[in-house]
């Protein structure tokens, strides 16, 4: 016999939070292996592919064979080299560019959200920021601090920030209204020690899925800054380059636009996917429309 | 009541809400209230009226428009930084919902340890030890300490709101009705236990509540709240069944009978709640008092007492023995 | 004499075999015209699927309904088709929910809210159908119903959009209104308000109430006929006299305890613990965990329906004992 108390079960009728249980998203399993995939790859094709700038003029336009599995480009490089080792550029782009957005986001938004002065000040700069386009900007940043990873990073991080930032506030301003953060000004706790363990712990859900589209459109910007020449340098192998290359080889040789084109579609489909499975995980009112089904 | 210092006192306290250009929510306007040493004052009144804004301003979660409140004779009004943080230890709060004012990602150790390390209170070998006391004070289990919010029930999680607030042995609880969002067979269990730790521990409790019955079993004094004054305050014995004010007395004959054989035909109070952005000049009742004559339009009344005991009603027309005029009727 | 409403044997289940919620078991009652029945009880206790499914409002992907029977003026509602059930509600039956907001469109005018009401049920013209919606406005004692007519829900108060609300369910003139808790998110004097209305218009047009509620004196106030459930079944039911007076169940006995009367100050009657979960069917009384007046047998043998008195009948084997205690306690006051 149990007591009565400890027998009381009412039943707790608050959504329960998010568990992961991985049989219950395939989806989101789905994505982490294959972006899992994605990643072994980036970290180990420079030590099991061929050079991938090695050039040799014999072998140029080759299309894909048993040598060359994606063929070779206008120079005679390997394309299959050429696309794994790109992998790592791409993926370097996509988690630094989400990585830098967040950590931005959320200094910024928590501040918005909680000072009037850095809302007032924080807020009107984003909507300025956001007012730009942000292809321009990028290639306007690159212009003027050259090529490289790191400036292709900051160049696309820029632009996203607003959004971000706008999210976090957005979050933050509801999360702050719960009853439970008047009752932690009560008990006496201190203003950063509210925003660090009970605002910003019920904004990690919102945030980890804006993370994974920002990570998304980066890997697509890299490409399309690559494309436009004001990206990733020519030596350094990328999608975005290559596409590039390509470009003017196109009816001749497909394989060339087509491999990187295929590997940029696969990741930012995957971890599109994974974004709304996190989203449908995270979100009660979503998690439980599905859990009806 | 023997002259004793008042652990808060509340005087001429306003709070408006700028809504506009020149355009004013007045929630509170202009109260005045006292809560002694180990006496619990509920404040009672309609959605609106102020009641909930007012325990927000006491506690200082939200500043005041006007006037001053005191915590044991020390003005805590203007306090700011750790001189508003020390004092915040002599009054804690326990909520209405038991579902948001807990956070869910912590569990009910961290959530009734959060203020024992806010204040650096004994060495964190022994708060742990006072956790487990504290929980077991409001009759939770050492194995509901582990657990998050959502694997407790409502009255537990109440349960736990109120641990909460004992933590720090407050002198004053503030407490804004804490069992509206709870079944019957539970409220009647976290009322009980509020009335026993306020006898057992000597608080003072500011008690908000709607609920005329809940009230009359637990608290000593009321103070009954219209459109953001007080219209009338006294025991409860005299308020509950002795109510002099027109509101007060529409009001508690709205509450519905204890027993089907009390049923009656009685004449509701006409008409809705003036809006606070504009309230009525004169009474802020007039607008649907029966009684009301021009006087009630123009004049505003202040509390004043009637009969014994502190009984106080703010009414022009109350006579010396607590007589109204005859109702007008509708023309 | 036949019922208006008859109810035999509900039982209501949510979820599949493997997790299945027995939200009502084994629940019987019958209504008349001209009276009202609240069902009462805590949340969980199965009162408003209760009335949903006496509505066949409750999915039927998800839900399973057993009734021995269920008829609505001697109309068999188990098989009646979706489109006959839609036809009675509104016209015959209709129901009002706690949450007036979420039964009004915020985008239309009430006038024509109540107006479509009575269009979608009664061949009438448009103009005729505003002046029974202004007539209706008027009953329920709205000040100025013409220009309320043209207002929009969101600018009137709370106790104004209940009033809509029950203007609409009430506009085709139904035999039968169920309200779910409809005075919980009102004030004390809108409720009453609302409540010696809803009482009124019984009274004038010979209607049935089922009315649903947590609040015991709601129930002091309207009821005819109570039925207290707990648990998913009705432990107790009969005229309301009767179950104030002389509670012959364990848990009404317990919840008259723990109501907070504003004539007494004395200290509340606890019931521990707190509702059963409802993921098994139970044949023993649910109660009896938390019953002061329970032996070994209330939790070993399954309850069986006690008749107590003329209309009075309920689940309680230990009904004797509880009599008892009620008796000492009125001595005990005298």
């Amino acid at each position: 016999m149990t007591t009565p108390l400890a027998l009381s079960a009412e039943e707790p009728q608050a959504p329960a939070l998010p568990r992961f249980a991985w049989a219950h998203s395939p989806l989101l399993l789905a994505g982490v292996v294959i972006l899992g995939i994605f990643v072994m790859i980036a970290l180990l094709a420079p030590f099991l592919v061929a050079d991938p700038t090695a050039i040799n003029t014999s072998k140029r336009l080759k299309p894909p064979s048993e040598m060359f599995w994606f063929g070779t480009d206008h120079l005679g490089r390997d394309i299959f080299a050429r696309t794994m080792v790109g992998t790592r550029n791409s993926l370097l782009v996509g988690f630094g560019v989400a990585i830098s957005v967040t950590l931005l986001g959320v200094t910024i938004g928590l501040y918005a959200g909680f000072s009037k002065w850095g809302e007032r000040i924080f807020m009107r700069l984003m909507d300025g920021l956001m007012a730009i386009p942000g292809v321009l900007l990028a290639i306007a940043l690159v212009a003027l601090l050259r090529g490289g990873l790191l400036v292709v990073i900051i160049a696309i991080t820029i632009p996203e920030v607003p959004r971000m930032v706008r999210l976090v506030r957005s979050v933050v301003l509801t999360v702050k209204e719960q009853p439970f953060v008047d009752a932690a000004i009560s008990v006496g706790s201190s203003t950063p020690k509210i925003l660090w363990l009970h605002v910003l712990p019920n904004t990690i859900g919102p945030l980890s899925v804006q993370a994974t589209y920002v990570a998304v459109s980066a890997i697509i910007a890299e490409a399309v800054l690559s494309f436009l020449g004001v990206g990733t340098p020519p030596e350094i192998p990328s999608w975005g380059n290559m596409m590039a290359e390509g470009r003017a080889y196109f009816q001749l040789a497909p394989w060339i636009i087509g491999f990187p084109g295929l590997m940029l579609s696969i990741i930012a489909l995957t971890v599109n996917l994974m974004g709304d499975a996190l989203r449908e995980r995270l979100d009660p009112r979503l998690a439980r429309r599905s859990g009806l089904k | 009541m023997p002259e004793t210092q008042p652990i808060i006192a509340v005087e001429g306290v306003k709070r408006h809400y700028k809504i506009g250009w020149k355009k004013h929510v007045r929630a509170v306007d202009g109260v005045s209230l006292e809560v002694h040493p180990g006496e619990t004052l509920a404040l009672v009144g309609e959605s609106g009226c102020g009641k909930s804004t007012l325990a927000r301003l006491i506690m200082r979660l939200e500043p005041a428009t006007a006037g001053r409140i005191l915590l044991e004779g020390q003005d805590i009004t203007a306090l700011r930084g750790a001189a508003l943080q020390s004092s915040r230890r002599q009054m804690q709060m326990v909520f209405q919902d038991p579902y948001a004012s807990v956070n869910p990602r912590l569990t009910a150790e961290d959530i009734v340890r959060e203020p024992l390390d806010n204040f650096r209170i004994g060495s964190p070998e022994a708060r742990r030890t006072m956790v487990r006391a504290l929980l077991g004070r409001v009759g939770l289990s050492a194995q509901h300490a582990t657990r998050y919010p959502h694997e407790l029930s409502g009255g537990q999680r109440q349960r736990l709101g109120i641990a909460r607030a004992l933590a720090l042995n407050p002198k004053l609880i503030v407490a804004d009705e804490p069992v509206s969002a709870l079944d019957l067979s539970i409220q009647a269990q976290v009322i009980n236990l509020l009335r026993d730790l306020q006898a057992e521990l000597g608080l003072s409790m500011l008690f908000v509540s709607h609920d005329i019955g809940v009230v009359a079993h637990v608290s000593h004094r009321v103070a009954v709240m219209y459109l953001g004054r007080i219209v009338e305050t006294g025991t409860t014995a005299d308020v509950v069944s002795r109510a002099l004010h027109p509101y007060t007395r529409a009001l508690i004959d709205a509450v519905p009978v204890e027993h089907p054989s009390q049923r009656r035909v009685r004449r509701p109070l006409e008409g809705d709640l003036p809006s606070p952005l504009n309230p009525p000049s004169g009474c802020r009742f007039n607008t649907r008092c029966p009684h009301a004559e021009a006087r009630c339009r123009i004049e505003e009344p202040v509390l004043r007492g009637v009969g014994g005991e502190g009984h106080q009603v703010a009414c022009h027309l109350l006579a010396e023995d607590g007589s109204l005029p005859a109702q007008k009727t509708a023309a | 004499m036949s019922a208006l409403l008859h109810v035999e044997n509900l039982s209501v289940t949510f979820g599949s075999a493997d997790r299945r919620t027995h939200a009502v078991s084994d629940v019987s009652f019958t209504l008349e015209a001209g009276r009202t029945l609240c069902l009462v009880g805590e949340s969980g206790s199965g009162k408003s699927v209760t009335s949903m499914a006496v509505m066949g409002l409750l999915p039927a992907r998800g839900a399973t309904v057993e009734a021995r029977r269920l008829a609505f003026a001697g109309e068999d509602l188990r098989t009646a088709t979706p489109a006959r059930l839609a036809q009675l509600r509104g016209k015959e039956i209709s129901m009002i929910f706690q949450d007036p907001m979420s039964s009004l469109n915020p985008a239309l005018t009430i006038g024509y809210q109540i107006a479509e009401a009575v269009r979608l049920h009664e061949p009438v013209s448009r103009a005729e159908a505003r002046r029974r919606a202004l007539d209706m406005l008027d009953r329920m004692r709205i000040p100025d119903a013409r220009r309320r007519l043209d207002q929009y829900p969101h600018q009137m108060s709370g106790g104004m959009r209940q009033r809509v609300m029950i203007a609409m369910a009430l506009a085709c003139n139904p035999k039968l209104l169920i309200a779910d808790e409809p005075t919980t998110a009102l004030d004390v004097t809108v409720q009453a308000q609302i409540l010696s209305l809803m009482d009124e218009l019984k009274r004038d047009m010979g209607m049935a109430i089922l009315l649903i509620t947590h609040d015991l004196g709601v129930v002091a106030e309207m009821a005819d006929e109570v039925a207290v459930m707990y648990a998913g079944r009705i432990v107790e039911r009969g005229p309301v006299t009767a179950v104030f007076d002389r509670p012959s169940h364990g848990y009404t006995h317990g919840l008259l305890g723990a109501k907070p009367r504003r004539s007494s100050s004395e200290r509340l009657l606890e019931l521990p613990g707190g509702v059963p979960r409802l993921d098994r069917h139970v044949e023993t009384c649910a109660f009896a965990p938390r019953c002061r007046f329970a032996e070994t047998a209330c939790s070993q043998e399954p309850v069986a329906p006690i008749a107590f008195d003329a209309g009075h009948m309920g689940l309680c084997r230990r009904h004797a004992a509880v009599r008892a205690a009620v008796a000492m306690q009125v001595d005990h006051h005298a």
